[in-house]
Order: structure tokens, then C-alpha cells, then sequence
């Protein structure tokens, strides 16, 4: 990473092998369309090259750093296409919604089936919240609504969540 | 927000789960207390780990494509002292988040430019950083000039509506690089550079400064060069750049 931030490109390269199957997996996980997902993994590691002397290893392993990126990465662009969506079917108000079709519901959960693991030991509640915000993006007030629970509690979920995968996991950066 | 909230935010920043504008604002207040940052940094540790077992391989064709822009893209708080010359400036496109100006709106006339560019102060493009360096120095640079100016598929843009005629980009889609070229240019004052803008639908955006040689002349090269859908114009400028331009152009290619 130092040889990344120094400018040199051969160690980009090898950087970009290291790092592509994590970052194209939460982008293909949270904006799912394969050539969305290659546009935000492109995003990603244009920033990582131009930002790579922002890289604290005080702060964060080069994953973990790539991973935040792309999550962030993806979250904004599920939400752009969100409001699109939006905007479209409130100028189509007839228009069957498209977006929940079966099809859907099945491919998701199967894919978020996958990348679970770490997540099977939560409550139901808790993995329901972290997933909504993890994988769908969504923020903390459109789980409320969506959950119809008070925001209050989705935050309670997402921390105590969060804090039990810290005693499990204990913290590997 | 007192630090109790600030604090409480923690876990949803880690997992961007509020709205942009809430998720900077979260983040920078965090990132100023050095107890809150470490609580950050391990929340996000832990979202990341979510992922751990579903890594996917991307498209084999990815790889080449990302390194094809890196090798025109330099780098922010890196610049070799050797790659640039005092007097010019790197200027780089600002984020813009609303939706793209149409390349397709009606071409504005001259009369408009000024009231034009105070729109643009407000509404920067574009998804791409543009910068460009001096000619001189590094051979590299040298080299990429002729291997645009030598290139045999090769595209000009001419600048040739204005007071100062001639100026024009040669373009190399095979490299992606262009080259600015221009001869009997004034010159433009102690105080004052020349300012290139690319014009996508409204908004003029910075391509960078540059000088003429004693003589005039100029081939300066721009790095990353995006034609696609864009106008061009040149306008002076105090020395150093403007963030929209304050002139009318000395020369367009509308």
C-alpha cells in the first residue's frame, strides 16, 4: 500500500488482485445488476489509487478500507436509483412495481443466505436490521418504516448487533 | 448533537444507514474526537467482516479497464515535484451530485457566457477527475505528446470561434491522452493565466491553467482527456484559476 501511495502502478496492479473479489462482492451484493456492480467496483478502486495516501494502517487493514469504500459506494448509488424509481412511478401512478417481483425476493435472499455466516449467531431482530441497512441499503428512518418499529429501537438493534459480532469476532482488523 | 448522540450514531455511520448529508456530517464530527474514530474504526471492521465469505470475481476485463484509467489518473496529495512547473496549476472536476446536464441542450449563445458560469458555480460536474500537468520536465510527457500528436487516428477540436484563432485539442482515442496546441497567443499579463473549460450541456468545468511559451506558442498536454459530449472554451483569468469563468472567452469551439 505504501508503493500504491508512492505511485507506483505495478503495485496498484497487485493491490487490485488482492482486493476485487471483496469489493466487487459487496457492490454485486448491494446494488445487484452485474454491470452496476462493475461501475461501482470501478469507483472504488479509482479512489483507492487517488486517495491511497489517505490510507491510515493505524485506522484500518487495506480491506477493511477498501470494503468501507465500496459499501458507501454502493449504498449511494442504490439510493440515487431509489429516488429515481420513485420519481418514475409517481409519474406512472398505474404502473404495476416492478421491484418486488418473486424473482426478486428469492435472488436476494439467497445471496444474502450466502454471506451470512457471520450474522447467524444475532437475534432475529438484530440480523433483520443489520441486513435491511447492510444490504439493501437502506437508512436508519426507512427501517423504522419498513419494520414499522420506532427509530429508537432500529438503533438499539444495529448497535446491540453490532457489539455481539464484536464478542464473537472479537476485532481482527 | 452533544457527544452522547454523536456517539449513539456510531454503528449506523459504520453502515452508512443515514442519508449523505447526515452520513459527512456524522463522520467529520467523529473523525475530530480520536475515542469516537477508534469506535468507528472497529464498527467498521466488524461490517466489513459481514462480507468475509462472499467474495465474487469480478469480470476478467474489469481489471484492465481500472488499470487503463489509473495510468492517466494521477494521484491527490502525491505530485512529483518534477511533474509540474510552478506556474501551473492542477485543477480538478468537483463532485457533482445531481443529475448530469444533458450533452444534448441547446448550445447557448456567447451573450449568455457570464450569467452561464455563475450557474456553474453552483452546479459543478462531473463524475471524473481532469488534470493535467506541464509540458517539460519529465520525458514521459514529452513522449505522450508525440504519441498523440504522432497518432494517426488522431481527432482535433478546433477552438476557432474568438478573438485568438488557431487554438485547437488534438485528441488520441488509443491513449486517452489530448494535447492543447495553440501559436501567437498573447501573452496573458504577470497576474493573469489562460483557463481551458470543458462545457458538458451548461456547466463550464475547469481543465486546468496554462501559460504560453515567450513565443506564444503552447502544447500543453491534458491527461484523461473527456471529449465525449463536451464544448470547449478558453478564457483569461487571474493567475491561478477560476472556480467558473469571470471573462468572456478569447476562444471556443461553439
Amino acid at each position: 500500500m505504501v508503493r500504491v501511495a508512492a505511485g507506483d502502478r505495478r503495485a496498484f496492479a497487485s493491490l487490485y488482485d488482492h482486493l476485487a473479489p471483496a469489493v466487487y462482492g459487496v457492490a454485486r451484493r448491494v446494488v445487484r445488476d452485474p454491470s452496476q456492480a462493475e461501475e461501482v467496483a470501478q469507483e472504488v478502486f479509482v479512489d483507492v489509487w487517488r486517495h491511497a495516501s489517505r490510507f491510515d494502517p493505524e485506522r484500518a487493514s487495506v480491506r477493511t478500507w477498501a470494503v468501507t469504500i465500496a459499501h458507501r459506494r454502493a449504498v449511494d448509488r442504490v439510493r440515487s436509483e431509489q429516488s429515481d424509481r420513485n420519481r418514475r412511478e409517481r409519474l406512472a401512478v398505474a404502473e404495476v412495481d416492478e421491484s418486488l417481483s418473486p424473482a426478486d425476493v428469492v435472488v436476494s435472499g439467497f445471496e444474502r443466505q450466502e454471506a451470512s455466516d457471520a450474522l447467524a449467531e444475532l437475534s432475529d431482530k438484530q440480523r433483520e436490521a443489520l441486513t435491511l441497512a447492510y444490504y439493501e441499503g437502506l437508512t436508519q428512518q426507512e427501517i423504522s418504516d419498513r419494520l414499522d418499529v420506532p427509530l429508537g429501537t432500529v438503533k438499539t438493534r444495529v448497535r446491540d448487533g453490532l457489539d455481539k459480532l464484536r464478542q464473537r469476532l472479537g476485532v481482527n482488523r | 448533537m452533544n457527544d452522547e448522540e454523536l456517539y449513539e450514531l456510531i454503528p449506523l455511520v459504520a453502515l452508512h444507514a443515514l442519508p449523505a448529508d447526515e452520513l459527512d456530517e456524522a463522520e467529520a464530527a467523529i473523525g475530530s474526537d480520536p475515542l469516537m474514530r477508534a469506535e468507528l474504526d472497529q464498527m467498521r471492521a466488524l461490517v466489513a467482516s459481514l462480507d468475509d465469505a462472499s467474495d465474487v470475481t469480478p469480470p476478467p476485463d474489469l481489471r484492465q479497464r481500472i488499470l487503463d484509467i489509473v495510468a492517466v489518473t494521477p494521484q491527490l496529495d502525491h505530485a512529483p515535484p518534477e511533474a509540474k512547473r510552478p506556474e501551473l496549476t492542477i485543477v480538478e472536476g468537483t463532485a457533482h451530485s445531481g443529475p448530469l446536464p444533458q450533452a444534448t441542450a441547446p448550445r447557448r449563445p456567447r451573450s449568455q457566457w457570464l450569467g452561464l458560469s455563475a450557474a456553474a458555480a453552483v452546479c459543478a460536474l462531473v463524475a471524473g477527475m481532469v488534470a493535467w500537468f506541464a509540458l517539460g520536465g519529465s520525458p514521459s510527457e514529452s513522449e505522450q505528446i508525440a504519441e498523440v500528436m504522432d497518432s494517426s487516428v488522431a481527432q482535433t477540436v478546433m477552438l476557432d470561434d474568438g478573438r485568438v484563432q488557431g487554438i485547437r485539442i488534438v485528441y488520441s482515442p488509443t491513449t486517452g491522452d489530448a494535447v492543447l496546441v495553440g501559436e501567437g497567443l498573447p501573452e496573458p499579463g504577470d497576474d493573469r493565466d489562460y483557463q481551458l473549460w470543458y462545457v458538458e450541456g451548461t456547466s463550464p468545468v475547469s481543465a486546468g491553467v496554462f501559460r504560453p511559451d515567450d513565443d506564444g506558442s503552447v502544447e500543453q498536454l491534458i491527461e484523461d482527456f473527456e471529449v465525449d459530449g463536451n464544448e470547449f472554451a478558453v478564457t483569461e483569468e487571474p493567475a491561478g484559476g477560476s472556480e467558473a469563468p469571470t471573462s468572456d472567452p478569447i476562444a471556443t469551439s461553439f
